[in-house]
């Protein structure tokens, strides 16, 4: 192995794995340590008895159809990602069930709107309104996005056309999608249903950012859900086979203890086991909050970069609990994929639980063999069901009373379950549970957060920190940065500090 | 136009408001002091409290249990005894004439002890068993994993009626789980019933035997293949046996921890016996001992053969196809993480670049991995010459 690179990427998270395979690509030597014996941070997979459960993704968006690509089908395509795995399509985009509402929500805005008015008629009115406000708001950033192709007519329309088009944005820039639900939508169960999603944002409705919402929202809707055949293990996987082909290096089992740098500028790294790599990039896939106070220590940061993060605070974790069951989907009528189970229609109700170690108000049922039946062997069946939550509560308890916690907690939640999936319990094989310690166990991440930095109106999208870190030379992938949390804003974050970089760093030698 | 403008000037004032709001919490801060003390490896200082990554050891005392086997207690130098789940092993980590390796023990004695007991029993060319009955010595210093796997009584989903079945040194989880569940008061009915050769190899034989003196919660049993003066044969652990001990087998949940050669005999037995395999919970238990005798080996090769390996960017060595690539890699002086030693935990997860393994059916490799050509080094015996990326 070398000691000298062009750029060391730190964590092979998808936005790591996402900016080391467009360096490769770029014809950057690039290098990529991961701490842990296997790719994907959260996209990955384990293996109990018979069963190779899922961990994290429930829907992935933006990847489209093969003839109309969303934008991460499009990106994937260009790494030459995409023909190494395929994707599943998910029929609906979800199932919502609350004590006396039980209602299937569809892809495409015209059955996805008309559900929601045949169901709640008395709203019709205003929920024509929010969606259109929320398409609205998406094809504004669609058109805005045209710049970036850096095509000569594409920037000249944009920009003529930009003073009498660009007005959702503005507007709804500061927005929480509650505020904005408000001004069409009084009924709180329309409400409620509308926001389900918010448990892939880390946030309820009165604190999420409307933007972040609305363009994710609408994405589900026009392009669908989808899902990945042989689990999130097999698109991390195919991200290492590809950036190894592009002529990167990777090293599993090899943390990062240190980031050197000399007068502002990042010079290397050194591995937990010593071994030091020098290189002028490094991109941190690590939160910027550990990057920057155990890698570079302190007093090599700018104050001003400290400041900046002050105001953000870490996103929600998760609770997780794994379940093979030794019966088919069928037999406990699981036919739908993701089905969201609500015990009222109050969403800050399960939110003020959040710090708690307590049974959830809200979580999700997802049953994977409903799209991918061969998932779990015949006559099985594969579930999950996941809350979110912080790490505080969990954070706090002493290390003696921690399986006990949470065995009171996903305890709760099967017999929660049962009430969509009767019989469930008794049918249970294997169960494994996951907590944002676990969280914090395997992929080191700060608080367990599945989302980095919370959206909140403040802090999502655009205004997240930039992929430009503090110093020269240092960027920053993931969940924590621009464009914010999820599987697809992961990878595209890794596109972002990617194109960054080739433009800085001027080397586009385009290998396919 | 008009309308169009006046958008415009409502969106901008609506930005403007908005703008104001950002600016002032910007200013305020909201006391998240990433710089503060508490910040600095918060990960690792909550993570390391339950599943230490690694812990020191010293061997402070050693139990003579039986003439074959031994208890070695450890107390941890580093930090307090991480809590654990009564039947959870640790990986040791060892190095002896100069080759670094590791054994998974399970832990014999309860969680909630200053202490925790690995019972080793003596194994013929056992490597590090051997080396630890016989060279370790008081106030010796080891390092080992934090405690781990999955074989343990889980009250999401076991009944609590339990049958325990154990074989030779298999007994030592059980020993665990049932001290945990006298200390605990669990309403747990259990079944023990633990299979070896004679009686003087039983190991814990007074300690089960008070442990099920005056517990009617216990249901104790011993089945011995040859026989002596205090004890009757009682053959192997048939399904006769096991129905005789435990009566009504339904809605029981098996747990079985002893030798590979074990599990296929009992496991047949409890498949005869219409226990569905879902009810059956079983400890891993090392690589296979012959691996030439597992289903889908090839006839062509045999376990003495030797084949080439080139670790990638590293050397080339030369490993036998009836061992574990793992251990030839060790012996080599090739560093590769372990834990289970099983298949199971993919910490010696390793790409094939070149050439062919055997792994047996029930290893738990990823379905990515096995469609992108890893292995498992830990229970991949090779084939033919090769090429691996560690």
């Amino acid at each position: 192995m070398k000691n000298r690179y062009d750029a060391v990427v730190i964590g092979a998270g998808l936005g790591g794995l996402s900016a080391a395979t467009l360096l490769a690509r770029r014809g950057f030597s690039t290098l990529l340590l991961e701490q842990h014996n296997i790719p994907g941070g959260y996209a990955t997979s384990f293996v109990r008895g018979r069963y190779e459960f899922e961990v994290a993704l429930h829907e992935l968006s933006d990847i489209g159809s093969d003839s109309r690509p969303g934008v991460l089908g499009k990106y994937l395509k260009y790494l030459g990602v995409r023909d190494k795995v395929e994707f599943v399509q998910i029929p609906e985009l979800y199932r919502s069930v609350f004590p006396d509402l039980d209602m299937t929500l569809p892809r495409g805005r015209e059955a996805y709107v008309d559900t929601l008015c045949k169901a709640f008629p008395h709203e019709e009115k205003g929920i024509r309104r929010f969606m259109k406000r929320v398409f609205d708001l998406a094809r504004e950033v669609d058109d805005f996005q045209k710049v970036q192709s850096g095509k000569i007519g594409d920037v000249i329309s944009v920009a003529v056309s930009a003073p009498f088009k660009l007005r959702a944005i503005p507007r709804y820039l500061f927005s929480t999608w509650e505020e904005v639900m408000a001004r069409d939508i009084s009924d709180i169960k329309v409400r409620a249903v509308i926001s389900q999603y918010w448990g892939y944002f880390g946030l309820p409705p009165s604190k999420i950012s409307f933007f972040l919402f609305a363009l994710a929202l609408a994405s589900y809707i026009a392009y669908g859900p989808a899902h990945i055949r042989g689990r999130s293990q097999a698109l991390s996987n195919a991200f290492i086979e590809r950036f190894e082909e592009l002529g990167g290096e990777v090293c599993f089992n090899c943390g990062v203890s240190k980031i050197n740098s000399n007068s502002g500028k990042v010079t290397g790294v050194v591995t937990d086991d010593g071994r030091e790599y020098l290189a002028d990039i490094v991109v941190s896939n690590a939160s910027p909050i550990a990057t920057c106070r155990d890698m570079l220590g302190v007093d090599n940061i700018p104050p001003a970069y400290f400041k900046k993060m002050r105001s953000n605070e870490v996103a929600a974790s998760s609770f997780n609990v794994y379940l093979g069951l030794a019966c088919s989907p069928e037999a406990i009528g699981a036919t739908s994929h993701e089905v969201f189970v609500n015990e009222n229609f109050n969403y800050d109700s399960h939110y003020a639980l959040f710090d708690k170690v307590a049974a959830p108000y809200q979580m999700v049922v997802t049953t994977y063999n409903t799209i991918m039946p061969e998932i779990s062997p015949p006559g099985t069946s594969m579930l999950v069901l996941t809350t979110l939550c912080s790490s505080k509560g969990w954070e706090a308890l002493e290390p003696e009373k921690y399986v006990d916690a949470k065995n009171m907690v996903a305890g709760a939640m099967m017999e929660k379950a049962e009430k969509v999936l009767p019989g469930l319990r008794r049918e249970v094989e294997v169960v494994e549970v996951a907590t944002p310690l676990t969280n914090m166990r395997y992929a080191r991440t700060t608080g367990g957060s599945i989302y980095g930095f919370s959206n909140t109106p403040f802090n999502h999208t655009v205004l997240r920190l930039p992929a430009m870190g503090p110093l020269k030379g240092l960027f920053f992938v993931g969940a924590w940065v621009q464009p914010g949390g999820g599987y697809s804003p992961a990878m595209l974050s890794g596109q972002m500090a990617g194109e960054f970089i080739s433009r800085i760093y001027g080397k586009k030698k385009g290998r396919s | 136009m008009a309308l169009d403008f006046c958008g415009i000037s409502k969106g901008l004032s609506d930005y403007a408001r908005q703008l104001r709001k950002r600016l002032a919490l910007r200013k305020e801060g909201q006391g998240f002091d990433y710089t503060g003390d508490n910040w600095r490896r918060r990960v690792e200082k909550i993570v390391d409290r339950i599943h230490p990554e690694k812990m020191h050891l010293r061997l402070n005392e050693i139990i003579d249990e039986t003439l074959s086997a031994r208890t070695l207690r450890f107390i941890r130098e580093d930090a307090a005894l991480p809590p654990f789940r009564a039947g959870q092993y640790v990986n040791l980590y060892i190095e002896i004439d100069g080759v670094i390796t590791s054994r998974a023990y399970s832990i014999s004695s309860p969680p909630g002890l200053a202490y925790i007991d690995l019972t080793i029993r003596r194994k013929q060319n056992g490597f590090v068993s051997n080396y630890l009955l016989d060279r370790a010595g008081i106030g010796d210093r080891f390092v080992s994993s934090g405690p781990a796997g999955q074989f343990y009584y889980e009250p999401l989903l076991n009944s609590n009626e339990l049958v325990f079945i154990a074989g030779g040194s298999g007994i030592t989880p059980f020993m665990s789980i049932l001290l945990d569940f006298k200390s605990r008061n669990w309403p747990v009915k259990t079944h023990l019933i633990y299979g070896s050769r004679v009686l003087d190899d039983v190991i814990f034989k007074d300690k089960l035997n008070e442990l099920s003196w005056d517990n009617t919660q216990l249901n104790y049993a011993l089945a011995l293949t040859e026989a002596s003066e205090d004890f009757p044969v009682t053959g192997f652990i048939s399904a006769d046996l096991i129905r005789a001990h435990v009566g009504d087998l339904s809605d029981k949940t098996f747990m079985i921890c002893g030798p590979n050669a074990m599990y296929d005999f009992v496991l047949k037995q409890l498949e005869h016996l219409g226990v569905p395999q879902h009810k059956i919970k079983r400890e891993l238990y090392g690589p296979p001992e012959h691996v030439e005798t597992e289903a889908g080996w090839p006839e062509n090769v045999k376990a003495t053969d030797c084949f080439e390996i080139e670790v990638v960017g590293q050397k080339k060595i030369t490993a036998s196809a009836g061992e574990p690539l793992l251990n030839s890699l060790e012996r080599n002086g090739l560093k590769v993480r372990s834990l289970c030693r099983s298949g199971e935990c993919s910490y010696c997860r390793a790409k094939l670049v070149s050439g062919r393994v055997f792994m047996p059916a029930h290893t738990g490799l990823r379905e990515a991995d096995r469609n992108f050509g890893y292995i498992h080094t830990c229970v991949a015996y090779p084939l033919s010459n090769m090429k691996i990326k560690l």
